[in-house]
């Protein structure tokens, strides 16, 4: 469950980006936080895997205050947290394997484990055949793919998205969604920055609508 | 698998997989040891040649006539005794004459009118290594100088004060400006180092991302930090041997002999593990310190 009290995120001190939000996202929802340029829906993404602090509030991600989680535990949040951004964030000089895996050896696990688990994320995401490519080879639906597998891999409690389809046309953002969806439907609790309201509608999903900072619809479940 | 072997083994993965910026980083820092290394070669083999100068240090100490053969041997014994000296040789009257004459070979005739020996008895002392300077040569002054059997004790004073101004520049000066070489060499490298890290700052990011601890990320960067230094530092050292073999067989040794250089020698085990270890501890504090700056 995450939890939102009164949070505020101001980048000068004239410069607001979110203002007095109070949100409430069961644990295993699917929300679509959508917003002009600027509006915050970043911001609010940010806020939630703890690269950016809130300047007022508490946020509670399933009870833990992460507003005031010291910089040596951000990891233990981050590895319960997939993260995916428009722009992908893959290594170029590592192939699509490796980027995947790279999730896991963070948690230092065996070998032979990773690669199993990389292999079978590879195998639901269907880019299986692609993991000894370089990232920079491949399409960009395929490498948003790559980027999921990566933020699913370790099995997070929740998925953040950031303009996951930016880019993308119409058919694979499509794809793309249904591979949210299905990451939903395993449990897992998502949420989705996006500009792109006909998919928004067209999933017909709980909306969060963010203006100038502030929520203007959607703050209640 | 310990945690610190699978740093390892990941630091090396990420060499090769930065293998470019690697090489032109393991460069750079040979470059810049290489050049310190030569300083240090260059006045490690200058100072050679000064103490080679010093073994010259001599006091001759002329003794009056008249003096029984027993007194001059228990002041011979006196002296021998001192630790300031390493050796006294008895010069008796008949035989500085003979060196005279061998000193005139041919003209011997110039000694013929002598109607007595002229020439005083005389004890010849190499003082102790660590006396032959002219705080040492005064202390073996000031133990015998006023001893009756003593008539006049001749060494180089102006040459030995010479030679002590000289040791005492060329300290001063290898500890200046090798502090000045080694500072512009760690702020080189440590830049390089810098410039290397920011280039993998998104793979810093990602890691952070996908939930790796600080340890985690800093370890691999601190042995590949390591390994860096240790490889620019052995490059640098095997270049500066080569050079230096290549220059001393170049030079001929009656050259070599002539500059006093015959005892040229390459950086002694001390100051290389010096060399070594400043390539590992500026490679992995340079990396470790850079990564330091991308955390937040």
């Amino acid at each position: 469950m995450i939890q939102l009290f009164h949070v505020s995120k101001w980048y000068q001190k004239e410069v607001a980006a979110l203002q007095d939000i109070n949100l409430h996202i069961p644990k295993g929802d699917f929300v679509f936080v959508t917003g002009a340029s600027g509006a915050g829906k970043s911001t609010l993404l940010k806020l939630l895997f703890a690269e950016e602090r809130p300047t007022n509030g508490q946020i509670l991600v399933h009870g833990r205050n992460i507003a005031r989680l010291p910089f040596s535990k951000i990891h233990t949040l981050r590895r319960e947290t997939g993260i995916v951004f428009q722009d992908f964030k893959l290594l170029p000089n590592r192939n699509v394997f490796q980027n995947v895996a790279l999730s896991l050896e963070v948690l230092s696990l065996p070998q032979r484990e990773i690669s199993r688990r990389v292999w079978l994320m590879l195998q639901r995401l269907g880019i299986q055949h692609k993991m000894r490519a370089n990232p920079l080879t491949l399409s960009g639906g395929e490498q948003q793919r790559v980027a999921i597998a990566r933020a699913l891999v370790n099995d997070p409690v929740i998925f953040l998205a950031d303009e996951p389809t930016g880019g993308l046309d119409h058919e694979a953002s499509m794809k793309i969604m249904e591979v949210i969806t299905d990451v939903n439907a395993r449990g897992t609790t998502v949420l989705v920055a996006t500009h792109n309201l006909e998919m928004v509608r067209s999933m017909g999903r709980r909306v969060i609508h963010l203006e100038g900072g502030r929520i203007a619809q959607g703050g209640a479940p | 698998m310990s945690k610190l072997a699978a740093s390892i083994l990941r630091a090396l993965s990420n060499l090769r997989q930065n293998w470019l910026i690697s090489s032109i980083t393991v460069g750079i820092i040979s470059v810049c040891l290489f050049l310190v290394g030569g300083y240090l070669l260059l006045t490690h083999n200058l100072k050679q040649a000064v103490e080679t100068f010093k073994t010259e240090v001599r006091l001759t100490v002329y003794l009056r006539d008249g003096f029984p053969q027993k007194d001059i041997d228990a002041f011979q014994d006196r002296m021998a005794s001192m630790p300031e000296v390493h050796s006294v040789a008895f010069i008796s009257k008949d035989q500085a004459l003979e060196d005279l004459g061998a000193m005139l070979a041919g003209n011997q005739n110039l000694l013929e009118g002598l109607e007595s020996n002229p020439l005083p008895a005389s004890l010849r002392i190499i003082p102790s290594p660590e006396y032959r300077s002219i705080e040492g040569v005064n202390s073996i002054l000031a133990a015998i100088g006023d001893d009756p059997l003593v008539e006049e004790i001749v060494y180089g004073k102006e040459w030995l004060d010479r030679l002590d101004k000289v040791l005492a520049i060329l300290e001063l000066g290898s500890i200046a400006l090798g502090l000045a070489l080694s500072l512009a060499a760690v702020f080189i490298i440590s830049n390089t180092i810098k410039i290397t890290v920011m280039a993998r700052k998104d793979e810093l990011e990602i890691m952070r991302l996908v939930g790796a601890t600080e340890g985690f990320i800093r370890v691999p960067f601190l042995v590949e930090g390591i390994l860096q230094g240790v490889a620019g530092a052995v490059l640098s050292l095997a270049l500066l041997f080569g050079l230096f073999q290549i220059l001393v067989q170049r030079t001929g040794p009656a050259l070599l002999s002539t500059f006093r250089l015959d005892t040229l020698s390459f950086l002694p085990h001390p100051l290389i593990g010096l060399i070594l270890l400043g390539g590992m501890v500026i490679g992995g504090l340079g990396s470790l310190a850079s990564v330091g700056r991308h955390s937040r």
